[in-house]
């Protein structure tokens, strides 16, 4: 009865989220060139401060080409004298010239009592004509009924996993399998607990495919590519920043590689022993993480895992009938998974100590320049 | 059989004949030698290693230079000790930058080996004047006195060992194992440079300069600022500090006696730390699995090597005491023998704290009200809200020669550190990829301010505690302590919450801006943090008890998994322990043999300077005086200040001292007449001079009445706990 109760707040919670998703966009802050402030010293151009609450907003500039536009072009950016620590994430844009329209897209985490918008013109004496729009759009509400829904997901999943293995019907040796293999999961995705984005030799390429998914210019993607491009894209047309939509790609990757080898090895051995350092080999192997985080492609890392597969499932079946009878020792197990354990956690902590910091919340770090 | 220990008695023996020995040199006269010269450098033209004596004999021993100069600048040169026959390590001094306000340079020298080749030389920049004078080269006891310390210390080791011990061999032979291995880092001659390791260790010639200028304790730190006297020893408590400060009289150098300190406190911190996680899960086994855990874990060994944050690291040897006490305040059973002591162990884990780092207090007092409103419901049984009272009542006894002192002085002056909640800290935490960092790799911590990357230091619980706690968690969550009933589980479980929060609070992700913003007091303390990763030292003591009781729950009931738990601390503490001492860390180091080396200006953030007070300005400086004042035979020594003076004019006339208006300086003349002081607008100390006033002026720093009587109640304190001690013991 209590469990029903808790179900039925949690559906009403998430009802009144999602109606809430629907209301809240508007315009809230209007200006054109002509009501912007130089500063003297920088030679940038300010708004009147504004306020902010938390969500998702987007600058929009609209150049009226025929009479100047946006000049040279320029850089353009919200800004905040004041504020809470990361109370305002985004990161600015580059205009060209000959800009028409364009939308830039910042997250507001903190009420943010006095924020304005920032111009950098590139020639400062240029004659120029656009409007400037902050609005907020209604993916702040958006996400957070997502992220409440997965909230609900997961302590659901976790409480009815508990009551089963409570009832009896989880074995203990299917129990701490799950466990073994969240471990497995949770130790690959340390770099990912990094509040920045920690980019590999390829995860430009990776965003900028993203982008083009957004953007529905196919044409520019590999077809293989969409096989995990779709996550990033589905997380950010939700409304999530870049970085959210990188990691949580990340981390879907490896929690489907490590089920299909789980399921694969698992039904090709049944002693459990033997079925999870394997699956710790395929996720934490050195070639497997390089490929995830030094070069920050999913898909080599999928590659990686699948060859391994081959291998293992090749291996596993021509081993099959040699073995029967023969029992592993559970030091053997401990050992192989230390071993690889410190190894991939020292890998990580290499990469986490030597990684750049890059807060991309938007596509502009990236897409500029084009 | 039981073998008599012949040999360990012949060199006990032999170690108490050679002590005699050291004591009969010391006795001895010493030597001094005189060389009249003098050497003018040319304005202009830079040199290095100018030899301005040479061909100096001198025998073994540590020395004390003397080279008179006149230098129109400030750090204009450096005078040094150098000779190229004598084996590396055979010389150590670092010679001392000369100032423009000083006559001579005085600093010691070390010499193992006799020479003949010693030379004197100075490195000169060529920016202002410089002439050389006399030099004067004094031998003095200091060699003779270390000796003696180091065969004194031997023979004490060696009469220990002649004790029956009673069978405790493993757990010695442990918490030596565990010293060991967090004490290699001072197993070198150097020091690992940390951003606060120069700020610690002025502290330490800070207590050393104290006492050899008549100071106890040492309030006013005298020769630091230049000789201002700067009030560091009044809010930082540099109670531990006395131990190195002692070294450095009997003749250890800086490094050694810094060294010697955090070695004393590894092995303070690994015996602490097993008593009481020994005493909190009842297995001597599973206490030193969690005083390695604990005194070798990532954030103590960053903080007390990487940073050298000496007075945080200092703190971490008693936060076990206050979780042990907590523990048994509020789980054992009051019948029990244990929780009789309960108040002891609470009260000297506080007085510990305040007097190594009241930061780590504040953060202590915050986790003990969570574990008061968690224990509400006990803490209204009189006899556990009585163990709490007594331990307060106690660790408040023992602290209080340092507490009035420090509220008399924060409350009364207007110090810097009164006007520093304007910094937010939120920006400083860690994030939480860097908890979970096991392993130090070969990087050098940057400044927290350099951002970006500079923020990943190793700053965190490291992965074997993050992982023993996730293995908590789930076995509570799966059902498998569910007939757990002992008060141990039931703390672990508080433990694994505050230190989750604990964790939470250390990292950027928590609201510090927020809780700064609502009310002044609020700011205040908020910015006193200076960095949420403080949090961590708490972070780290919970995790390590919640780790024991997931070692513990093994060891019951899957042995298996118990043997393998141990072996997986032993490797990974190891593994991870030894890519640190191979990491380019270790060349980040210097060694310092004395203050002269540091100079006397660095004071951190110079948090304890009266407001205003512009430290650019100072250096070292002669009093100075208004034009119908004569000032003669000038005398500063520690805290005191002679001199005589005329004043011939028919107008009060003022002295400005170079010395660093605190409260406690008191003005008086050879006729017991008393002078008043005032400030000079640059918070100096200023004399007012009568009109035809003559006679002899003393300016001294003399502790008010109530600080003395507060320092009569710790001693009380402390010698009633030993007679308790003593009673308690013959009782059993």
């Amino acid at each position: 009865m209590k469990k029903k109760w808790i179900l039925l707040v949690e559906a009403v919670l998430l009802l009144v989220l999602l109606l809430l998703t629907f209301f809240g966009s508007g315009v809230v802050f209007e200006t054109d060139e002509s009501q912007l402030l130089r500063e003297e010293e920088t030679g940038a151009v300010v708004s009147k401060d504004f306020m902010l609450s938390p969500g998702m907003y987007h600058i929009v500039v609209t150049g009226d080409i025929a009479n100047g536009g946006i000049g040279s072009g320029m850089e353009i950016g919200l800004e905040a004298a004041e504020s809470t620590y990361h109370a305002m994430r985004g990161n600015r844009a580059m205009l060209p010239a000959g800009t028409a329209y364009r939308e830039v897209t910042y997250y507001v985490t903190d009420k943010i009592m006095a924020a304005h918008v920032l111009i950098q013109p590139f020639v400062e004496e240029d004659t120029v004509s656009y409007e400037v729009k902050v609005e907020k759009t209604t993916a702040g509400r958006r996400m957070l009924f997502v992220m409440a829904l997965l909230l609900c997901v997961c302590l659901d999943g976790i409480l009815v996993f508990r009551k089963k293995v409570l009832a009896g019907e989880v074995s203990t040796q299917k129990k701490w399998t799950v466990c073994a293999l969240v471990g497995i999961w949770g130790g690959a995705c340390i770099p990912l607990l990094l509040d920045y984005l920690m980019l590999g030799t390829d995860s430009v390429q990776c965003l900028k495919e993203t982008e083009y998914v957004l953007r529905g210019e196919w044409s520019r993607i590999p077809v293989l590519h969409l096989l995990y491009l779709w996550v990033p894209a589905l997380v950010r047309w939700i409304g999530f920043p870049v970085a959210t939509a990188y990691k949580t790609m990340i981390a879907l990757s490896v929690a489907i590689a490590l089920l299909l080898l789980y399921f694969l090895f698992a039904a090709l051995e049944k002693e459990v022993r033997i079925v999870l350092p394997a699956v710790a080999l395929g996720i934490w192997n050195p070639l497997a993480i390089r490929a995830l985080y030094g070069a920050g492609n999913p898909g080599r890392f999928l590659l990686c895992v699948l060859c391994y597969a081959v291998i293992g499932g090749v291996t596993g079946m021509l081993l099959r009938k040699r073995k029967r009878g023969y029992k592993i020792s559970p030091w053997a197990v401990f050992a192989v998974a230390l071993v690889l354990l410190l190894q991939v956690v020292y890998f990580e902590n290499t990469i986490l100590l030597q990684s750049d910091v890059n807060y991309w919340y938007n596509e502009e770090p990236f897409m500029t320049g084009e | 059989m039981n073998r008599k220990p012949y040999i360990r008695y012949t060199l006990l023996g032999i170690l108490l004949l050679l002590s005699l020995l050291c004591v009969i040199r010391i006795a001895m006269p010493n030597r001094e030698w005189n060389y009249n010269g003098s050497y003018e450098f040319s304005k202009g033209e830079s040199c290095t290693d100018q030899a301005v004596y040479e061909h100096i004999a001198l025998g073994m021993g540590v020395y004390r230079l003397e080279l008179s100069y006149e230098s129109a600048g400030d750090t204009n040169a450096i005078c040094n000790v150098k000779d190229g026959t004598v084996y590396s390590g055979g010389l150590l001094c670092n010679g001392e930058h000369m100032y423009a306000a000083l006559d001579h340079t005085s600093y010691d020298f070390w010499l193992f080996e006799p020479t003949e080749e010693l030379a004197v030389t100075i490195d000169y920049s060529g920016q202002e004047s410089l002439t050389t004078g006399n030099l004067r080269i004094v031998e003095t006891n200091l060699l003779w006195s270390r000796y003696l310390v180091i065969l004194l210390a031997l023979s004490a080791v060696l009469l220990w060992t002649l004790k029956d011990k009673k069978g405790d061999a493993l757990v010695i032979f442990g918490i030596g194992v565990i010293t060991f291995l967090a004490s290699i880092p001072y197993l070198y001659d150097g020091m690992v440079s940390g951003a606060d390791l120069t700020y610690h260790l002025l502290r330490i010639e800070g207590v050393k300069d104290g006492l050899l200028t008549g100071q106890f304790p040492v309030r006013l730190e005298p020769r630091w600022v230049f000789d201002h006297g700067y009030a560091n020893g009044i809010f930082y408590c540099n109670l531990l500090l006395y131990f190195p400060a002692l070294l450095r009289m009997v003749g250890f150098t800086l490094t050694e006696s810094y060294a010697a300190y955090c070695i004393a406190l590894n092995f303070a911190t690994a015996a602490i730390a097993w008593y009481c996680f020994r005493g909190m899960f009842r297995d001597r086994v599973i206490g030193l699995v969690c005083s390695g855990l604990y005194t070798l874990s990532i954030f103590r060994i960053f903080k007390l090597l990487m940073v050298g944050a000496v007075g945080e690291g200092s703190a971490f040897t008693f936060l076990p005491l206050v979780v042990y006490g907590i523990y048994l305040v509020f789980e054992r059973d009051v019948e029990e023998q244990e929780f009789q002591k309960s108040w002891i162990i609470l009260g000297l884990g506080y007085a510990g704290l305040i007097q190594t780092h009241v930061l780590t207090c504040e953060i202590t007092a915050f986790m003990t009200i969570l574990f008061c409103l968690i224990y509400l419901r006990r803490i209204f049984f009189l006899p556990r809200f009585l163990q709490l009272v007594k331990g307060a009542f106690l660790a408040l006894g023992l602290s209080l020669w340092y507490l009035v002192p420090f509220l008399d002085y924060y409350l009364t002056q207007d110090v810097r550190i009164r006007h520093a909640s304007a910094r937010t800290i939120q920006d400083r935490g860690t994030l939480p990829a860097q908890i979970l960092q096991q392993f130090w790799l070969g990087r050098y911590p940057e400044t927290m301010e350099s951002g970006g990357a500079g923020y990943l230091n190793p700053v965190g619980v490291g992965m074997l505690l993050a992982a023993g706690t996730f293995l908590f968690f789930l076995l509570l969550l799966l059902g498998d302590l569910q007939k757990e009933k002992d008060a141990e589980k039931r703390f672990a479980m508080k433990a694994a919450g505050l230190g989750c929060l604990a964790l939470w609070m250390a990292t950027s992700a928590f609201p510090w801006d927020r809780m700064q913003k609502l009310s002044g007091i609020a700011a205040t303390l908020v910015s006193s943090l200076q960095f949420p990763n403080r949090f961590l030292g708490w972070g780290t003591v919970l995790l390590v008890t919640v780790t024991g009781y997931v070692i513990r729950y093994f060891q019951k009931h899957h042995k298996m998994f118990y043997q393998m738990s141990l072996l997986t601390a032993g490797v990974v503490l190891s593994v991870s322990y030894a890519y640190e001492m191979d990491s380019e860390v270790q060349q980040m180091d210097f060694a310092l043999y004395n203050q002269e080396s540091m100079g006397f200006g660095y004071i951190s953030g110079e948090e304890y300077l009266i407001y205003g007070t512009d430290s650019a300005k100072l250096t070292f400086a002669r009093p100075e005086t208004g034009e119908n004042v004569q000032l003669t035979d000038y005398a500063k020594h520690g805290l005191k200040m002679e001199f005589s003076c005329v004043n011939g004019s028919t107008e009060e006339e003022i002295i400005t001292l170079p010395a660093l208006l605190y409260k406690g300086y008191v003005a008086s003349d050879d006729k017991g007449q008393r002078l008043e002081i005032t400030d000079d607008g640059r918070h100096l100390i200023q004399l007012r001079i009568p009109a035809g006033y003559t006679g002899t002026v003393s300016v001294r720093f003399t502790e008010p009445l109530y600080w003395r009587v507060s320092e009569g109640i710790t001693y009380l304190t402390a010698v009633g706990m030993v007679i308790y001690g003593i009673r308690k013991r013959r009782q059993r």
